[in-house]
């Protein structure tokens, strides 16, 4: 299977300053790569050097088996960009600005006509194509930027931060844009510091900071990597009727203590037990009320491998 | 590139405030300037200069008769003549008319006795008519003398002018419809000086360096662009100038059309080249330019062709000038000058440009 996007080593210096440092990873085609980070970590730059508007000071990026390199432009028609800013011409309306990008993209009468309407219908702003941006609100301001983004129907859709300092509703709208996308095979990568969204969309997750890559997997395999255990409270009724000895007894179940009806578990990740653990409660006749099984989020393991926080 | 050319001039002429810099300014300021300094430019005669009314006295009976005949036939254009009985009455008539001239003739001498309100024009005409009337006077008392008979020729008879090789001079307003159309083709630069800044501002330049255009096509289509805008405010100004003030562009369109088109093409990318190397200076310098060679090319008031030679607005305004008003031959020199900067800076630009990392 042709890899979607493979980049590897990739080094950013600006002068004696490292602000991406050996970069590597490999996004598969059809699929959501995460690149998370905290801002100034480097992912706009990562973002920048891949799609060609900067120079990488080293390093090779490698898209559907295509060497990327400034000269060979004809690659760009594979890829979009959605820019961390809104990059819209205030004096163009929607349709003239997606209309325009079509254009140099390469597309030409009809082609770019349908192309230009499904676009707008993709980021729901058909009933707005002859008005012009500055009437638009901000959520639908970053639709817009997106519309411009995909009118070429790109195989690969480079979205750096696309939901900054935008309402939660219309984040939703455009988050449920991507996985539609995806569902229709488009590969994305996105980069974000809203651990909620990558969480989300991602299929894999490279965490980004100070220029490097500190993690790289999918969501399970992160949160593995800064915990072997895990904490589940599970509440019960009957709880006289709880033999605690063949709990501890079970392969992977690291401590359990009962505190009134609240059984309190430490597990192995690895082993995931918990599943065993129901069913010897049920056995002994105990019944389950509830499970709470705190989730690790991404926002713990950032913290875990970094010591701050995403949002630092 | 055509995508890119074609959103250029959407943009240039949705802008509202190109229409007031490069169309309502200049032609305001051809009326006012026009207007104001019309008197400079008087060269019309026949709409300026009043009648001067002749109040004459003949000493000799005789001869009064004879002068009579001849002034009458004479019929110079704004000039009339009035016998009077006495000097002192014509002179009393001069003291109470405007544009009015006491004259006494006695044999073949003419004199003036008194004259009132009569500019240089008017004195001009008045002496000369009355030279040529003296003249005539000593003639016939020649002939009369030798007994001869008298040939007389009419002096517009002994000088004829083909008209149709005679140019009429340009009148103020034509003047400064051509000089503020050379004037507004150097604000180009304006342009130039911001033609990747807006886009710049809303991060649009490098969206589009992200799809498949390259720097280098990018730079030169939004150029083109500018410059088929300006191609167009150039047509208009020469429309609205033929018909408010009858610029007589038809006598060398081609050539007219050319020599602003490389003015403004010359300013467009000399502004681009201060914005590439000198982003920071290059509003200020700009503008110390463009006073500079407006002064010098004739911009404001008419100026030496050594004075012209130092200014791209002189390259053209010369020619310009001589194309219309003379039947000179068309003096190409300043276009192509204009045209070959042009083209230097374009390309020392795309050199600049292409090498950067950021654009």
């Amino acid at each position: 299977m042709t890899t979607g996007l493979v980049v590897t080593g990739l080094t950013k210096k600006f002068g004696t300053q490292v602000a991406v440092d050996n970069v590597s990873f490999t996004v598969a085609p059809g699929t959501v790569l995460g690149l998370l980070g905290p801002n100034g970590a480097g992912k706009s730059t990562t973002i920048n050097m891949i799609t060609g508007l900067l120079n990488k000071t080293s390093g090779r990026v490698e898209l559907f088996g295509e060497n990327l390199t400034p000269t060979n432009t004809a690659i760009r028609r594979r890829f979009g960009v959605v820019p961390q800013e809104l990059a819209i011409f205030d004096d163009l309306s929607a349709a003239e600005n997606v209309r325009y990008f079509g254009g140099l993209y390469g597309l030409r009468g009809t082609a770019l006509k349908t192309a230009v309407t499904r676009a707008l219908a993709v980021v729901d702003l058909t009933d707005h194509a002859n008005q012009r941006p500055a009437t638009f609100s901000g959520g639908m301001q970053r639709r817009l930027n997106i519309a411009m983004a995909i009118v070429h129907q790109p195989d690969l859709l480079f979205m750096d931060e696309p939901t900054v300092g935008i309402d939660p509703q219309s984040r939703n709208y455009i988050l449920t844009a991507i996985e539609k996308m995806r569902a229709n095979g488009m590969t994305v990568v996105y980069t974000s510091h809203y651990m909620e969204e990558v969480e989300r969309l991602a299929d894999n997750i490279v965490i980004i900071d100070h220029g490097q890559v500190i993690a790289h997997g999918t969501e399970a395999e992160l949160v593995n990597l800064v915990t072997d255990a895990k904490q589940v409270t599970i509440v019960v009724n009957h709880a006289d009727q709880l033999e605690l000895a063949a709990i501890t007894a079970i392969a992977g179940v690291q401590q359990a203590t009962l505190h009134e009806q609240n059984l309190q578990l430490v597990l192995d990740v690895a082993s995931n037990p918990l599943n065993q653990v129901l069913m010897t409660l049920i056995d002994q006749g105990v019944a389950v009320d509830s499970i709470d099984q705190p989730k690790l989020d991404l926002e713990t393991v950032f913290l875990n491998l970094t010591g701050r926080n995403l949002r630092d | 590139m055509i995508t890119v050319i074609k959103r250029i001039l959407l943009q240039d002429l949705r802008l509202k405030s190109n229409y007031i810099y490069f169309l309502i300014m200049p032609v305001s300021l051809m009326v006012i300037l026009g207007l104001v300094l019309q008197s400079v430019f008087a060269t019309q005669l026949d709409a300026t200069v009043n009648p001067v009314h002749v109040q004459y006295v003949v000493k000799d009976a005789q001869q009064a008769k004879l002068v009579k005949q001849l002034v009458t036939k004479t019929k110079v254009a704004h000039l009339d003549f009035t016998p009077r009985a006495s000097t002192k009455v014509a002179q009393a008539y001069v003291r109470n008319h405007a544009n009015t001239a006491a004259v006494t003739i006695e044999q073949a001498h003419i004199q003036v006795a008194t004259a009132k309100n009569l500019n240089d024009y008017q004195n001009a005409l008045l002496k000369g008519t009355l030279a040529e009337l003296a003249q005539t006077l000593g003639l016939v008392k020649t002939a009369i003398h030798y007994q001869r008979p008298i040939v007389t020729v009419k002096s517009a008879e002994l000088v004829t002018v083909n008209r149709a090789q005679v140019q009429r001079s340009a009148t103020s307003f034509q003047y400064y419809a051509l000089a503020m159309m050379g004037m507004f083709m150097l604000y180009f630069a304006e342009i130039g000086l911001d033609m990747f800044g807006k886009a710049r501002r809303q991060q649009t330049l490098a969206r589009e360096l992200l799809t498949p255009i390259s720097k280098g096509q990018l730079l030169n289509a939004t150029v083109a662009g500018h410059l088929l805008y300006g191609l167009l405010v150039i047509a208009v100004l020469m429309g609205i100038t033929a018909g408010l003030f009858q610029m007589p562009w038809l006598r060398a369109l081609p050539f007219a059309f050319a020599n602003f088109a490389s003015l403004m093409a010359l300013f467009l990318v000399l502004g681009l080249a201060l914005e590439t190397v000198a982003a920071q200076l290059g509003e200020g310098v700009m503008q110390i330019v463009i006073q500079l060679v407006a002064f010098l090319g004739g911009g404001y008031f008419p100026t030496s062709t050594t004075m012209m030679a130092f200014s791209p607005l002189g390259w053209v305004m010369g020619p310009l000038r001589s194309a219309l008003w003379t039947s000179n031959p068309l003096n190409w020199s300043g276009v192509w000058l204009s045209l070959s900067v042009t083209a230097g800076l374009l390309g020392l630009i795309n050199v600049v440009m292409r090498r950067r990392e950021v654009f």
